[in-house]
């Protein structure tokens, strides 16, 4: 028996049990030890996210080139570096606009990468799939019976227009000085209501299922630190 | 020593200033002498006229009909003296009776101005009859100045004799001016020099006034005024009109000086008439519609309310019950402590859906050491989920001895990967080895522009792992060129925006069924819509805990998905029951409470 | 002064970054795959700097409170205590090795899963007022709409229910059908904002760079 490995992971053990108590008391209602234990890990989180981020990016493109070829590597990233300088004004007030081109370049490429992202990625290929779930050719392969095929995919289409529908918020003036849509808007923004309701009604229960879990997990972790800790006693 | 008030600044001079200091206004009129008598103002006198017209106003009448005792001497002294609505300057009290008539008075000479029929009166107390004016307050009005009036037999045309005013033609008695209280009141005095040039003198009156010679005064010059406006220009009283007998009616004023004396309803020139003047108030009505008025209406409502915190009511009925919650609590704890303990239910997932046996299909592709592309994408809280979720495939793909390469678009989901990895490791009772039969490659900033950085080029992207080896040429890896060199890719994630991300990104670049994704239950729905079309986006799909346990059970492996699968379910069952319990209770409550207010009268 | 000089440079970058991007999502060619990847490995590096710049700030705001005595000071004092503990161990012996990951399994483990099981609490007993909160027919849907989604995802006190947890289900595949209709209209209404806004960005109209 190793014993400073032992009482190590017996305090680190002990550490995580206490920490998880002390969020659970955070039903019973907000106190002192429960903000301690948030904003240390926040300082924890921070600590890894900059970690991660250097040793993943910033060592391997900013610092070893330099450190393997000194006049290659030089080369290589000053325009990354100056990039990166004129960022780090972003923390001034005073000079924030020196930053302005560094954002520029991450605002586009960002930018460029969701549109295209979108259009190429969801917008085709789901209005394709819209269109092709009526597609009785494809159907009989699958073995897919036409007709329900194609009630399954008349309730989809319908899902999706009238989803599409409850999110238009184009409406004309009437003559009381109120907005009001169309009455087929509203119909079929009716429709889409109910849709929407179900499925996020799904994913509701998705979100409680993955927290049940995460309580199992939890409770589990507890119980097994009473155990250990009695059979140890 | 009194100070000569500027009748159009209203700042005090010196008595003898000919001009004011401040606006230049000249305080002694044209034609006048250095002479100055104390207290001399530009008030004039009003002059006494004759018989009224037919036409002429009572308060006219009663104003020629004053008695001469009083101003006979040509003294005079306009006093007005209203009850409430006199201003100060106007109320003073005539307290002179006899005034010595005025003999520095000199009228403007207009004998340069008639030319050969000018006739120059002599030097002569007018007489006139004092002029009491009065008010509707009773207040006496006294004539205080005296307007020279000339007339003149020849020049005047027919209609200018006709004229109202020209009767008070006479001598006015000057007086020295009794200022009341220092004010000193318009129209009070007549300055002896002075020129009156009232219409008053227009009037063909028989008596001749007396003109004294030109002053030395060279603007006054009578033959630098043209002979037409001789007729105009009356003689300088050199006695002080009778007093007005009665103020004029209301609203009405006479002029006593100039060429426009003896007439009413005279634009005023002086500043402090405008002050005894009432303010007028404008009434200005806005052609506005009814709704442009509800419009501007609930503007100004908005601009009221701007900055000005509204206390929020609380409903009564909305108020949170810590005991439920904890109730809920100690029911889900207990389910949870049981369902761990005893194992109430028994029991695996026996049916399969078609995402987990497309998963299952999908590693078909996969060889010993041949490279898997692991996206490790979620947080550290839902890692319970997560690995129950990606238990199954990533033991199977232990099982096949494929080379694992991690990446994570999230900071921390470096360190998630290698605690996945190592708990399927322990529980599925393998030996792998890092950096052997795994590598890490770190994290991927950037979010889109990283993905499709990484996607276009892994090997620039992420150089080494994060032990800072250059992996790319080992034997696995050294013919990843793209991101479709990879034999299978599997995205393991809670995020739906980062799910929908990667699928949209790896559209087109790999074939749909190399891609598997092992999603929380949360974010199924959002894959299913890419998953469950005619041409789907991805290859497989397993979604939470029961995703997990179905492919264990198929598999024939147990993992963290079978070993919570039991008290899952009576979590999920007592969960069940808490939230319809709650519903009931907290209905019945409301009906009750918004009964018991019905009662009260509320 | 200075911003207004800068600000056409600024545009510029953005436009035809962004240009160059996207024409290469179409296009495939030797010279735009190039300066596309340039483009990209640069705004990758910046995007790490952006996450440094951020731990930054936050140390920034905590010092300045902590300087001027702002809240508690103790709650700064942890704060600075987790972040320097976990620079100095992850720093010193690596990000994955043993030591900086128990690091992370004694701390941000237990602390991040337990918040995610009160979630779960806290969430549950909500949907119990839900009805109270807004009465209509909605969210009677909703509600039906959880629950049915709780059955079909694991037996019920241990029993599968015929027609709602066994296999495909008539009500699993209902909901599924439903589901799958609104999140299509919901993923094409997001892919076409996501468009939107991003169109504006490319032809300069929205400038959140400052430009």
């Amino acid at each position: 028996m190793n014993l400073p490995t032992d009482w190590i992971n017996f305090v680190m053990t002990f550490v995580s049990a206490i920490l998880t108590l002390i969020i659970f008391s955070y039903i019973f209602g907000d106190h002192f030890l429960y903000r301690i234990t948030i904003a240390l890990f926040i300082g924890v989180t921070a600590g890894f996210g900059c970690l991660s981020v250097i040793q993943s990016i910033l060592y391997p493109k900013l610092i070893q080139p330099v450190l393997q070829d000194p006049t290659q590597g030089v080369i290589k990233i000053i325009v990354p570096l100056l990039l990166s300088l004129l960022l780090l004004f972003k923390l001034s007030q005073r000079w924030s606009f020196i930053g302005n081109p560094s954002l520029a370049l991450m605002a586009g490429v960002g930018a460029a990468t969701v549109v295209g992202g979108a259009i190429k990625g969801t917008l085709f290929p789901q209005v394709l799939a819209s269109i092709n779930q009526f597609d009785l050719q494809a159907m009989k392969p699958s073995g897919v019976n036409p007709l329900v095929g194609i009630v399954e995919g008349g309730i989809i289409l319908i899902g999706t227009i009238t989803t599409l529908a409850h999110f238009h918020f184009g409406a004309r003036s009437s003559s009381e000085g109120k907005a009001r849509r169309g009455i087929w808007i509203e119909m079929f923004s009716w429709i889409g209501q109910l849709f929407i309701a179900v499925a996020l009604g799904w994913i509701f229960s998705g979100v409680l299922r993955a927290g049940y879990v995460a309580l199992l997990d939890r409770v589990r972790f507890i119980i097994l630190f009473i155990l250990n800790l009695l059979r140890g006693i | 020593m009194e100070m000569k008030i500027c009748p159009f600044c209203g700042q005090p001079n010196q008595p003898n200033a000919e001009e004011c200091e401040f606006c230049h206004a000249r305080l002694i009129p044209l034609g006048e002498g250095s002479e100055k008598t104390e207290g001399d103002t530009l008030s004039t006198e009003m002059p006494i006229g004759e018989e009224p017209q037919p036409e002429v106003p009572e308060w006219l009448k009663d104003l020629r009909e004053m008695k001469l005792d009083e101003t006979e001497e040509g003294e005079g002294q306009d006093v007005i003296e209203e009850a409430d609505d006199i201003p100060e300057w106007l109320k003073w009290v005539d307290t002179q009776t006899d005034s010595q008539p005025s003999t520095d008075s000199k009228a403007f000479s207009t004998e340069d101005l008639e030319g050969e029929n000018a006739v120059r009166p002599e030097e002569e107390p007018l007489e006139s009859e004092p002029i009491q004016p009065t008010t509707k307050a009773n207040t006496e009005v006294k004539s205080t100045s005296a307007v020279a009036d000339q007339n003149l037999e020849t020049g005047l045309p027919d209609w200018l004799r006709e004229m109202p005013g020209l009767e008070w033609e006479g001598e006015l008695e000057k007086e020295e001016a009794n200022y009341f209280g220092g004010v000193v009141p318009p129209f009070v005095e007549i300055d002896e020099n002075l020129l009156d040039i009232g219409l008053s003198s227009l009037e063909t009156k028989k008596e001749e006034v007396v003109q004294e010679p030109p002053s030395e005064d060279k603007q006054f010059e009578p033959s630098t005024i043209k002979s037409e406006i001789t007729p105009m220009i009356p003689a300088e009283p050199e006695t002080i009109s009778a007093p007005l007998e009665e103020m004029p009616a209301e609203g009405k004023r006479i002029e006593v000086a100039g060429p426009l004396a003896g007439l009413t309803d005279i634009l005023p020139v002086e500043p402090f008439i405008a002050e005894e003047k009432k303010e007028v108030d404008f009434v200005a009505n806005l052609l506005i519609t009814e709704k442009q008025k509800k419009q501007a209406e609930l503007f100004q409502q908005l601009i009221e309310e701007e900055g000005i915190s509204k206390t929020i009511k609380k409903d009564r009925a909305e108020k949170s019950s810590p005991w439920l919650r904890i109730i809920i609590f100690l029911f889900l704890l207990a389910a949870s402590i049981y369902g761990l303990l005893f194992n109430p239910f028994p029991g695996k997932p026996a049916t399969v859906n078609v995402g987990v046996f497309d998963a299952m299909q999908a590693l078909s592709r996969v060889s010993p050491r041949s490279p898997v592309l692991l996206i490790i994408d979620y947080e550290a809280g839902d890692f319970a989920e997560m690995q129950s979720v990606g238990f199954g495939l990533i033991d199977q793909l232990m099982v096949k001895g494929a080379y694992l390469v991690l990446i994570s678009t999230n900071p921390l989901g470096v360190l998630q990967g290698e605690r996945l990895i190592q708990q399927v490791n322990t529980v599925g009772d393998h030996q792998y080895q890092s950096q052997t039969d795994w590598v890490n490659l770190g994290y991927l900033p950037g979010s889109t522009a990283g993905i499709q950085q990484f996607i276009q080029s892994p090997r620039n992207t992420l150089p080494g792992s994060t032990y800072g080896q250059n992996i790319w040429e080992s034997n696995e890896l050294k013919n990843i060129r793209q991101i479709g060199d990879f034999s299978l890719i599997v995205v393991i994630t809670e995020n739906a925006s980062q799910s929908r991300t990667w699928i949209e990104q790896l559209n087109g670049k790999i074939p749909a069924n190399q891609i598997v994704y092992l999603v929380s239950a949360q974010v199924e729905p959002v894959i299913q819509a890419y998953y469950a079309a005619p041409s789907p986006q991805i290859g497989g799909l397993v979604a939470g805990i029961n995703g997990g346990a179905t492919y264990e059970a198929q598999a024939g492996r147990n993992g963290f998905a079978i070993m919570f699968w039991d008290a899952y379910g009576l979590v999920v069952s007592v969960s069940i029951i808490a939230i319809l319990l709650g519903v009931l209770i907290n209905t019945f409550g409301k009906l009750r409470q918004s009964s018991s207010e019905k009662r009260e009268g509320r | 002064m200075k911003t207004k000089i800068y600000a056409p440079f600024s545009i510029a970058i953005a436009v035809l970054s962004a240009i160059l991007v996207l024409l290469g999502y179409f296009f495939e060619n030797g010279f735009l795959n190039q300066t596309r990847s340039l483009l990209l490995e640069n705004a990758v590096i910046l995007a790490a700097i952006a996450l440094i710049m951020g731990v930054i700030n936050m140390v920034r705001v905590h010092w300045m409170q902590l300087r001027e005595r702002k809240g508690n000071t103790l709650y700064h004092l942890t704060f600075f205590f987790g972040l320097i503990i976990t620079l100095l161990i992850g720093g010193w012996f690596g990000i994955t090795n043993p030591t900086s990951y128990g690091l992370y399994d004694t701390i941000v483990i237990p602390v991040e899963a337990s918040l995610m099981a009160v979630m779960a609490i806290s969430l549950t007993y909500l949907l119990t007022k839900i009805i109270n909160r807004r009465k209509d027919f909605f969210s009677a849907v909703f509600l039906i709409s959880v629950l049915v989604g709780l059955l079909i995802s694991a037996p019920f006190l241990g029993q599968e229910i015929p027609f709602l947890s066994a296999g495909n289900s008539v009500v699993k595949s209902l909901l599924h059908l439903i589901s799958n209709g609104a999140m299509r209209g919901i993923l094409i209404g997001v892919a076409l904002g996501s468009i939107a806004t991003g169109l504006r960005l490319i032809l300069g109209a929205d400038r959140p760079y400052g430009g």
